[in-house]
């Protein structure tokens, strides 16, 4: 499959956009209490002019937006992570700043922040996900192998998932209880532009880092020996890569809560066409991550359940035996 | 690129508790091929990346030319060094024409890695492809090649920096005997045309064969550095590898040494 680059980009641009408007276009549920008719912003535009631009303002634009921008990270976080670790199993949260960042989250609902002050949330998620990246820099020390830094994400994942669990358990009710691990499952519904604002320049501030490495990744292909007599500064990308998804992911579940095997599975799927270059792999991933969770919220609202379908459930749906299938396939390729 | 002569001086180097290397000086000049020989563990490899510029940990300078190999920028040294390591790897399904324009790397601007090859990369690597008789595996994918193909691949990679020092770590291992001739020979022409090349390598035959220079490791100090006859005599062999040739049998006679390659390669291998 040698599809030209250019070519593959301006597919994953296209189909991102149009993805986005058409999430602009659907209510935030067909199926819920409050049923509105598909494209009914279409008519209010026409009729009601000030209540529409409140719904595409306020609602519509925050969530289709907050889609794009944690779909791009996803993406664009899981292809540096496998990059740097130079293994296609890598995914944004296995240096622990997702799970950590769920858990900053889940302690601001515990403490009761969270109901005081709806930013302590994703504030709670993002101080959980620099805590991580903290701790995993303190734990690697200075010349930080790679195996180092699996190993101390596998520690920091299982440090902050008991805690988490130890939070559940100390719930006061099991209503909060339920509220923290729904929230958990991860979802676009009811997100502001403060989200939005809040979220949205430490994503920025992560995309820049994890681009600035791009070069660094092509290079690391050889190993780190090699990519540092090619004048790659080694330690530098990898900071910059862990410290970027930490921003962009850590950001992401702060805001949106955990969505599994995006980050996992687009960079698989864009691999080939991007002709296993791992620098074009970030940008590709990047609008195959933004699409696909803006076809997976598209989805969760369309879908007609009883109960609001979670974004995280769907995407694990289908990502995982669609990961299983890729697994075959390079079975069947090796034999 | 202007040719440079790499000089190592008083070169010492721990690894853990342990002593990798010892008060090491040399100078490898350019249009030789300089061979490292030793037993497993004298520190030949280390020394290597030391003079790679991939290994910090030591004590004592390198430099090339007239200046030091710290005082240069990450890109300028890799302009000036170009390193195969022992065991080179490629972590992704490459194709040998992608890995071959790895060698550009040093070459390109941080912010310009999506723009196309410049006509002068395009250049080095299709001359390194050539050298190395690489062209027609342009379009494979890495890990389809037999592993005398890698190397050729990974010795094009090293070519395409078009650097002026090249140190290569036992690039013939592994490879059958006609794919290690013409490893060499790839090295020794690269030299000819001016290059300082530094090679480690454990086959003394060989050694013997095609290294202008010899650099002897033992016990982590230089046992003895010179030409193959000088360096290569039964007493430091002896002391190096506890190894004796037969009585009637002068070291540059052992039956490698004489083989020739094939240029067609269909011939007796």
């Amino acid at each position: 499959m040698n599809i030209d680059f250019g070519k593959l980009l301006l597919l994953l641009t296209v189909t991102t956009l149009s993805l986005f408007c058409l999430s602009l276009m659907l209510p935030s549920n067909f199926s819920g209490t409050y049923t509105a008719a598909p494209f009914l912003l279409l008519e209010l535009l026409n009729d009601d002019t000030d209540l529409a631009h409140t719904i595409l303002i306020e609602l519509r634009i925050p969530r289709a937006t907050l889609a794009l921008f944690v779909g791009a990270s996803l993406g664009l976080a899981g292809a540096a992570m496998q990059g740097l670790l130079r293994n296609p199993l890598a995914e944004p949260g296995v240096v622990g700043v997702s799970g950590s960042a769920a858990l900053g989250a889940t302690l601001a609902f515990y403490t009761g922040l969270a109901t005081i002050a709806p930013l302590a949330l994703p504030l709670g998620g993002i101080a959980g996900a620099l805590g991580a990246v903290i701790v995993l820099f303190i734990i690697a020390g200075k010349r930080a192998e790679t195996t180092t830094l699996l190993l101390a994400g596998i520690a920091i994942n299982a440090i902050a998932g008991a805690l988490t669990a130890l939070v559940l358990n100390l719930s006061p009710n099991p209503f909060a209880a339920m509220e923290i691990i729904f929230w958990q499952m991860g979802s676009l519904a009811d997100r502001s532009l403060l989200h939005l604002q809040l979220a949205g320049p430490l994503m920025a501030i992560g995309w820049t880092l994890i681009l600035l490495a791009a070069p660094a990744t092509r290079a690391l292909s050889l190993g780190e020996v090699t990519a540092a007599s090619l004048g790659t500064n080694v330690r530098t990308t990898q900071r910059q890569i862990i410290v970027g998804t930490a921003l962009c992911v850590g950001a992401g579940v702060a805001v949106t809560g955990v969505i599994g095997f995006i980050g996992l599975v687009v960079p698989h799927l864009l691999r080939k066409p991007c002709a296993n270059d791992p620098a074009k792999l970030l940008l590709a991933s990047a609008g195959g991550g933004a699409s696909l969770l803006l076809a997976a919220d598209i989805a969760v609202r369309c879908i007609p359940v009883g109960a609001e379908l979670k974004l995280g459930v769907i995407t694990a749906l289908l990502g995982a035996p669609f990961f299983l299938y890729l697994i075959f396939q390079l079975r069947r390729l090796e034999q | 690129m202007a040719a440079a002569k790499l000089t190592a001086t008083a070169i010492q180097c721990r690894l853990g508790t342990q002593l990798a290397l010892n008060d090491i000086s040399f100078t490898a000049e350019p249009g030789q091929l300089t061979g490292i020989i030793g037993t497993n563990g004298a520190g030949k490899s280390t020394l290597l990346s030391i003079l790679a510029g991939v290994q910090n940990n030591f004590r004592g300078s390198v430099s090339i030319g007239s200046k030091q190999l710290e005082q240069m920028t990450p890109h300028e040294r890799a302009r000036h060094i170009a390193y195969l390591p022992q065991n080179p790897q490629v972590h992704w399904n490459l194709s040998a024409q992608q890995v071959t324009e790895l060698g550009r790397v040093p070459y390109r601007r941080q912010f310009n890695w999506l723009s196309p090859a410049t006509a002068a990369d395009q250049q080095a690597v299709t001359a390194a492809m050539a050298a190395t008789q690489c062209e027609e595996l342009a379009r494979r994918p890495i890990q389809s090649l037999s592993n005398g193909e890698r190397m050729r691949v990974h010795l094009a990679r090293v070519l395409a920096v078009k650097a002026p020092i090249i140190l290569v770590d036992e690039p013939t291992t592994g490879l059958d005997p006609y794919q290690q001739i013409h490893c060499l020979e790839v090295l020794r022409d690269e030299a000819r045309q001016g290059g300082t090349v530094v090679m480690v390598l454990h086959d003394l035959d060989l050694a013997a064969r095609f290294c202008d220079q010899l650099l002897l490791l033992h016990d982590n100090k230089v046992l003895s550095h010179g030409s193959p006859a000088e360096v290569l005599t039964p007493d430091n062999l002896l002391t190096a590898y506890r190894i004796k040739p037969p009585a009637e049998q002068a070291i540059n006679s052992l039956n490698l040494a004489n083989w020739q390659r094939q240029n067609d390669g269909t011939d007796d291998f």
